[in-house]
Protein backbone atom coordinates (compact mmCIF):
# COMPACT_ATOMS: atom_id res chain seq x y z
CA UNK A 1 0.00 0.00 0.00
CA UNK A 2 2.77 2.28 1.17
CA UNK A 3 4.60 1.36 -2.03
CA UNK A 4 1.81 2.28 -4.63
CA UNK A 5 1.16 5.74 -2.36
CA UNK A 6 4.98 6.57 -2.94
CA UNK A 7 4.62 5.57 -6.65
CA UNK A 8 1.33 8.17 -6.86
CA UNK A 9 3.35 10.73 -5.21
CA UNK A 10 6.25 10.56 -7.47
CA UNK A 11 4.72 10.75 -10.49
CA UNK A 12 2.74 13.32 -9.73
CA UNK A 13 5.31 15.29 -8.68
CA UNK A 14 7.16 14.48 -12.15
CA UNK A 15 4.00 15.49 -13.89
CA UNK A 16 3.63 18.65 -11.83
CA UNK A 17 7.39 19.79 -12.51
CA UNK A 18 7.35 18.75 -16.34
CA UNK A 19 3.58 20.94 -16.33
CA UNK A 20 4.17 23.59 -14.49
CA UNK A 21 6.72 25.93 -16.73
CA UNK A 22 4.52 24.88 -19.73
CA UNK A 23 1.35 26.04 -18.24
CA UNK A 24 3.09 29.44 -16.99
CA UNK A 25 4.64 29.62 -20.16
CA UNK A 26 0.89 29.44 -22.01
CA UNK A 27 -0.17 31.83 -19.67
CA UNK A 28 2.09 34.63 -19.90
CA UNK A 29 1.60 34.55 -24.09
CA UNK A 30 -2.02 34.79 -23.59
CA UNK A 31 -1.31 37.81 -21.28
CA UNK A 32 1.30 39.25 -23.47
CA UNK A 33 -0.75 39.31 -26.52
CA UNK A 34 -4.10 40.50 -24.19
CA UNK A 35 -1.55 43.73 -22.83
CA UNK A 36 -0.03 45.11 -26.22
CA UNK A 37 -2.03 43.38 -28.91
CA UNK A 38 -1.59 44.02 -32.53
CA UNK A 39 2.10 46.13 -31.73
CA UNK A 40 3.63 42.55 -30.16
CA UNK A 41 1.63 40.82 -32.89
CA UNK A 42 3.66 42.68 -35.14
CA UNK A 43 6.65 43.07 -33.47
CA UNK A 44 6.73 38.98 -32.74
CA UNK A 45 5.28 37.35 -35.03
CA UNK A 46 6.93 38.66 -38.57
CA UNK A 47 9.05 36.59 -40.34
CA UNK A 48 9.23 38.82 -43.11
CA UNK A 49 12.02 41.64 -42.32
CA UNK A 50 10.97 45.13 -42.31
CA UNK A 51 13.02 47.66 -45.31
CA UNK A 52 13.13 50.44 -42.61
CA UNK A 53 16.14 52.93 -42.70
CA UNK A 54 17.90 53.25 -39.32
CA UNK A 55 20.27 55.64 -38.46
CA UNK A 56 22.04 54.31 -35.38
CA UNK A 57 24.58 56.26 -33.11
CA UNK A 58 28.47 55.20 -33.73
CA UNK A 59 31.51 55.04 -31.99
CA UNK A 60 32.98 57.93 -33.92
CA UNK A 61 31.96 62.16 -33.30
CA UNK A 62 30.56 61.85 -36.93
CA UNK A 63 28.63 59.81 -38.48
CA UNK A 64 25.69 57.62 -37.31
CA UNK A 65 25.61 54.19 -39.55
CA UNK A 66 23.20 53.82 -42.76
CA UNK A 67 21.97 50.70 -41.15
CA UNK A 68 18.65 48.78 -43.09
CA UNK A 69 17.33 45.72 -42.41
CA UNK A 70 16.10 43.32 -44.91
CA UNK A 71 18.03 44.87 -47.94
CA UNK A 72 16.85 42.10 -49.88
CA UNK A 73 13.14 43.24 -49.77
CA UNK A 74 12.10 46.20 -50.63
CA UNK A 75 8.84 46.76 -50.69
CA UNK A 76 8.50 50.72 -50.06
CA UNK A 77 9.13 51.89 -53.49
CA UNK A 78 8.35 50.69 -57.48
CA UNK A 79 12.04 50.70 -57.93
CA UNK A 80 15.38 48.57 -56.75
CA UNK A 81 17.41 49.60 -53.86
CA UNK A 82 20.30 48.81 -55.61
CA UNK A 83 23.27 51.18 -57.24
CA UNK A 84 21.42 51.92 -60.01
CA UNK A 85 19.55 55.18 -59.48
CA UNK A 86 18.17 55.87 -62.68
CA UNK A 87 15.77 53.70 -62.70
CA UNK A 88 13.92 55.86 -59.80
CA UNK A 89 14.66 59.37 -61.77
CA UNK A 90 10.75 59.63 -62.19
CA UNK A 91 9.31 58.81 -58.56
CA UNK A 92 7.22 60.52 -56.83
CA UNK A 93 9.08 62.60 -53.83
CA UNK A 94 12.83 62.46 -55.85
CA UNK A 95 14.14 65.67 -56.99
CA UNK A 96 13.98 66.00 -60.88
CA UNK A 97 16.91 64.75 -62.50
CA UNK A 98 19.76 67.35 -64.08
CA UNK A 99 18.78 67.99 -67.39
CA UNK A 100 15.30 67.86 -66.94
CA UNK A 101 15.18 70.97 -65.31
CA UNK A 102 17.09 74.14 -64.91
CA UNK A 103 19.48 74.24 -62.07
CA UNK A 104 17.71 75.85 -58.67
CA UNK A 105 17.63 79.64 -59.37
CA UNK A 106 19.95 79.91 -55.75
CA UNK A 107 22.00 82.88 -57.10
CA UNK A 108 25.65 80.89 -57.49
CA UNK A 109 24.99 79.67 -60.80
CA UNK A 110 25.73 82.18 -63.26
CA UNK A 111 24.06 81.90 -66.24
CA UNK A 112 21.65 78.57 -65.44
CA UNK A 113 23.42 76.56 -67.92
CA UNK A 114 22.63 72.91 -67.25
CA UNK A 115 25.98 71.56 -65.58
CA UNK A 116 27.68 68.60 -67.30
CA UNK A 117 28.20 65.38 -65.52
CA UNK A 118 31.19 62.36 -66.69
CA UNK A 119 31.73 59.75 -64.29
CA UNK A 120 34.68 57.76 -64.49
CA UNK B 1 23.26 97.21 -92.60
CA UNK B 2 22.92 100.04 -90.04
CA UNK B 3 20.44 98.16 -88.15
CA UNK B 4 21.91 95.00 -88.62
CA UNK B 5 25.30 96.40 -86.84
CA UNK B 6 23.49 97.92 -84.04
CA UNK B 7 21.15 94.91 -83.23
CA UNK B 8 25.16 92.94 -82.91
CA UNK B 9 26.36 95.99 -80.89
CA UNK B 10 23.20 95.28 -78.58
CA UNK B 11 22.97 91.51 -78.42
CA UNK B 12 26.66 91.95 -77.38
CA UNK B 13 26.60 94.67 -74.99
CA UNK B 14 24.07 92.51 -72.96
CA UNK B 15 25.71 89.41 -73.46
CA UNK B 16 29.46 89.97 -72.52
CA UNK B 17 28.56 91.29 -69.02
CA UNK B 18 26.69 88.23 -68.31
CA UNK B 19 29.80 86.24 -69.63
CA UNK B 20 32.27 88.22 -67.13
CA UNK B 21 29.46 87.55 -64.11
CA UNK B 22 30.33 83.64 -64.88
CA UNK B 23 32.65 81.06 -65.24
CA UNK B 24 32.81 77.32 -66.03
CA UNK B 25 34.08 75.66 -62.89
CA UNK B 26 34.84 71.70 -63.00
CA UNK B 27 34.61 69.97 -59.86
CA UNK B 28 36.14 66.84 -59.63
CA UNK B 29 35.73 64.14 -56.75
CA UNK B 30 37.57 61.23 -56.37
CA UNK B 31 36.47 58.22 -54.11
CA UNK B 32 38.47 55.43 -52.52
CA UNK B 33 37.73 52.00 -52.88
CA UNK B 34 35.51 51.46 -49.63
CA UNK B 35 33.98 48.27 -51.32
CA UNK B 36 30.55 49.49 -50.85
CA UNK B 37 27.51 50.51 -52.70
CA UNK B 38 27.14 53.92 -54.76
CA UNK B 39 27.95 56.75 -52.45
CA UNK B 40 25.67 60.02 -51.65
CA UNK B 41 27.14 63.15 -52.66
CA UNK B 42 25.50 66.54 -51.23
CA UNK B 43 27.84 69.28 -52.43
CA UNK B 44 26.69 73.15 -50.68
CA UNK B 45 27.93 76.19 -50.26
CA UNK B 46 28.00 78.08 -47.24
CA UNK B 47 28.71 82.04 -46.72
CA UNK B 48 31.15 83.41 -44.31
CA UNK B 49 28.99 83.35 -41.26
CA UNK B 50 28.57 79.39 -42.09
CA UNK B 51 24.88 79.89 -43.12
CA UNK B 52 23.46 77.64 -45.72
CA UNK B 53 23.39 79.69 -49.45
CA UNK B 54 22.60 76.86 -51.81
CA UNK B 55 23.16 73.32 -53.13
CA UNK B 56 25.64 72.94 -56.36
CA UNK B 57 25.01 68.82 -56.91
CA UNK B 58 23.12 65.91 -55.24
CA UNK B 59 24.80 62.35 -56.45
CA UNK B 60 22.27 59.89 -55.55
CA UNK B 61 18.49 59.85 -56.52
CA UNK B 62 16.40 59.10 -54.28
CA UNK B 63 14.96 61.33 -51.57
CA UNK B 64 14.49 58.58 -48.61
CA UNK B 65 18.18 58.59 -48.01
CA UNK B 66 18.92 62.34 -47.98
CA UNK B 67 18.88 62.06 -44.12
CA UNK B 68 21.93 60.43 -43.89
CA UNK B 69 23.65 63.27 -46.00
CA UNK B 70 23.37 65.11 -42.52
CA UNK B 71 24.52 68.57 -42.56
CA UNK B 72 22.88 69.15 -45.53
CA UNK B 73 19.78 67.88 -44.66
CA UNK B 74 19.83 70.02 -41.72
CA UNK B 75 20.09 73.25 -43.16
CA UNK B 76 18.09 72.32 -45.74
CA UNK B 77 15.25 70.30 -44.05
CA UNK B 78 15.67 67.60 -46.92
CA UNK B 79 13.78 70.55 -49.39
CA UNK B 80 13.98 68.98 -52.87
CA UNK B 81 13.37 72.17 -54.80
CA UNK B 82 17.22 73.06 -53.59
CA UNK B 83 18.18 70.33 -55.64
CA UNK B 84 16.09 69.99 -58.89
CA UNK B 85 18.01 70.00 -61.81
CA UNK B 86 21.38 69.49 -60.04
CA UNK B 87 21.06 65.57 -59.46
CA UNK B 88 22.52 63.09 -60.48
CA UNK B 89 23.51 58.77 -59.67
CA UNK B 90 25.09 58.16 -56.57
CA UNK B 91 29.18 57.23 -57.18
CA UNK B 92 30.74 54.03 -57.27
CA UNK B 93 33.58 52.75 -54.75
CA UNK B 94 36.54 54.01 -56.49
CA UNK B 95 35.04 55.73 -58.87
CA UNK B 96 35.24 59.77 -59.86
CA UNK B 97 32.79 62.31 -60.45
CA UNK B 98 33.66 65.41 -62.95
CA UNK B 99 30.85 67.74 -63.08
CA UNK B 100 31.05 71.18 -65.00
CA UNK B 101 29.21 74.35 -64.11
CA UNK B 102 28.81 77.79 -64.59
CA UNK B 103 29.49 79.56 -61.59
CA UNK B 104 28.67 82.65 -60.18
CA UNK B 105 32.35 84.94 -59.94
CA UNK B 106 31.16 86.57 -56.67
CA UNK B 107 31.22 83.18 -55.12
CA UNK B 108 35.24 83.14 -55.26
CA UNK B 109 37.66 84.85 -52.51
CA UNK B 110 34.29 86.09 -50.44
CA UNK B 111 34.31 84.19 -47.61
CA UNK B 112 32.06 80.97 -49.02
CA UNK B 113 32.77 77.41 -48.39
CA UNK B 114 32.14 74.60 -50.66
CA UNK B 115 30.83 71.37 -48.35
CA UNK B 116 30.55 67.68 -49.48
CA UNK B 117 28.49 65.79 -46.95
CA UNK B 118 28.72 61.74 -48.21
CA UNK B 119 26.72 58.48 -47.01
CA UNK B 120 27.36 54.89 -48.07
CA UNK B 121 24.52 52.38 -47.64
CA UNK B 122 25.04 50.39 -44.78
CA UNK B 123 28.36 51.93 -43.97
CA UNK B 124 28.65 55.32 -41.87
CA UNK B 125 28.09 58.73 -42.64
CA UNK B 126 30.10 61.40 -43.25
CA UNK B 127 28.75 64.73 -42.92
CA UNK B 128 31.11 67.75 -43.79
CA UNK B 129 33.52 65.57 -45.30
CA UNK B 130 35.12 68.50 -47.24
CA UNK B 131 35.50 71.66 -46.35
CA UNK B 132 36.81 73.92 -48.33
CA UNK B 133 36.59 77.95 -49.49
CA UNK B 134 36.26 79.03 -52.79
CA UNK B 135 39.12 80.90 -53.42
CA UNK B 136 41.38 81.31 -56.96
CA UNK B 137 44.05 80.61 -55.00
CA UNK B 138 42.28 77.06 -54.19
CA UNK B 139 41.69 76.23 -57.87
CA UNK B 140 43.61 73.00 -58.71
CA UNK B 141 44.58 72.06 -55.30
CA UNK B 142 43.57 68.48 -54.22
CA UNK B 143 41.75 68.15 -50.66
CA UNK B 144 41.89 64.90 -49.23
CA UNK B 145 38.42 63.92 -47.56
CA UNK B 146 37.94 61.75 -44.42
CA UNK B 147 36.38 58.51 -45.43
CA UNK B 148 34.65 57.78 -48.84
CA UNK B 149 36.52 60.66 -50.96
CA UNK B 150 40.17 60.20 -51.99
CA UNK B 151 40.50 64.11 -53.21
CA UNK B 152 38.51 66.71 -53.75
CA UNK B 153 39.55 69.65 -56.60
CA UNK B 154 37.76 72.29 -58.23
CA UNK B 155 39.36 74.42 -61.43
Amino acid sequence: MKSKLSLILTSSAVMMTLALPTLAAIQLQGAGSGLCGGICAKGFSSDTPSDQVIPVSGDDDDGAKWLRRGHDHDDDEDCDDDDDDDECAGAKGNPAPAGAVNPPANGLFGTGARPVVITN
Amino acid sequence: MKSLLATLALTTALTLPGLAMARTVTLTTTLNSYGGPGAYLAYYVTDASGAYVGSLWMAGGKSKYYQHLRDWYAATGGDLGQINGITGASVGSGRSLEISMDLADTLFDAGYTLHIDSAVEDMRESPNEIAVPLTTAGAGQAVPGRRYIASFTYQ
